[in-house]
């Protein structure tokens, strides 16, 4: 049974993950799992990952959650090249570093901005709150003035002289927010440079692939589909957002 | 969660919220439960077999609660386990010592009025 990949590429995670085994030319099955639709609170992913998220990993009996230690899985498993994960200690604590950074530093306010943005107005049928938003902008703003002010103006990439798994990662997480019309990058010139050389390394067809669909507007017919779970998911997206 | 019962109406000198108070708890409570049912398991430790980093990283954590009065390991049996078995690896010494000060937190002088006033935004920015 070849490697299964449980993603949705609506995830900044699943598009890292999806975009790093597609670039590596790792084999695997795509299992997609559908969070709009509310895929992962069913039974039948619990067995996957009782945590109730994506990604996640099955490679035979082996079952693995969270998107850094999949990545890494990924990287020594299949013996990615190592300007992915150095293996000089210090680059390799960079990368690291970041990775541990990222998780409540980047992820969280940039996703925060997209489900305001997005996902919230798609499942309540209302429209974009703009205070709410623009308090969600103000907390990814740090975030941004140190990578864009202090990481990006000693190197070009965001851990090493090189892309690695960090430019990975902050790509897919900064391209939420950027992909449904809040264009993070359009105030950091820096950052904005670095996304144009991201894109390039990673080149610009695999880049679009894995950014297809949360470039695309949503269907306001999906979330009628069912409103009952529409209405679960906005008590919790606005729980998240509070 | 320690934040919330014990630093936080040190530093903003009023009291959490009973609402604010049950949400968190009930957050911590489901994190818990995760750590028991997905990580801990049948193991004795959260990773395997054998103390790892993931222990350390868990157990310093959960000590926050604790020094603020929240019993969590009182109701759980399987992590108050876990915390014998990974106090005896560690040492006991060694964990008490860590432990002191966050242990000894309802004893710390009262803050400096002007920290306070300086801290206070970024504090309730936290409760958020």
């Amino acid at each position: 049974m070849p490697l299964e990949l449980f993603l949705d590429l609506y995830s900044p995670p699943c598009r890292a993950i999806y975009i790093f085994a597609r670039k590596n030319g790792i084999p695997f099955e795509l299992r997609p799992v559908d969070l709009g639709r509310g895929e992962h609170l069913k039974p039948e992913f619990l067995k996957v990952n009782p945590l109730r998220k994506l990604p996640a990993l099955k490679d035979g009996d082996f079952l693995l959650a969270e998107s850094v230690a999949i990545l890494l899985y990924l990287s020594h498993k299949y013996q990615a090249a190592t300007h992915w994960y150095p293996t000089e200690l210090q680059a390799r604590a960079r990368v690291d570093e970041y990775l541990a950074w990222q998780h409540t530093a980047v992820q969280v306010p940039a996703s925060n901005v997209y489900l305001c943005k997005s996902l919230l107005p798609h499942l309540s049928g209302q429209p974009v709150d703009p205070v709410q938003l623009d308090r969600l902008l103000g907390k990814l703003k740090p975030a941004l003035q140190h990578l864009d002010g202090e990481v990006l103006a000693a190197k070009p990439f965001l851990a090493t002289e090189q892309l690695s798994l960090a430019d990975l990662m902050a790509f897919t997480e900064l391209m939420q927010p950027t992909a449904v019309g809040c264009d993070i990058f359009q105030d950091w010139p820096r950052l904005a440079a670095w996304r144009a050389r991201v894109e390039a390394a990673l080149g610009p067809e695999l880049v679009q692939d894995a950014h297809r669909l949360v470039l695309q507007p949503r269907d306001p017919r999906d979330a009628q589909r069912d409103p009952k779970l529409a209405q679960e998911l906005v008590q919790r997206l606005l729980e998240r957002l509070s | 969660m320690w934040q919330k019962q014990m630093m936080f109406p040190v530093f903003l000198g009023e009291q959490v919220p009973p609402e604010t108070l049950a949400s968190t708890l009930a957050e911590l409570d489901r994190c818990l439960q995760l750590l028991e049912d997905k990580f801990l398991k049948d193991q004795d430790f959260v990773a395997g077999p054998h103390i790892s980093v993931a222990d350390l990283v868990a157990i310093t954590e959960l000590m926050h609660p604790v020094s603020a009065g929240c019993q969590v390991f009182k109701s759980r049996p399987k992590l108050a386990a876990w915390r014998q078995r990974v106090e005896a690896e560690v040492g006991k010494d060694l964990f008490q010592e860590a432990h002191a000060a966050v242990m000894k937190v309802e004893d710390l002088p009262p803050a400096d009025p002007a920290i306070k006033e300086k801290l206070k935004p970024s504090v309730q920015c936290l409760l958020q």
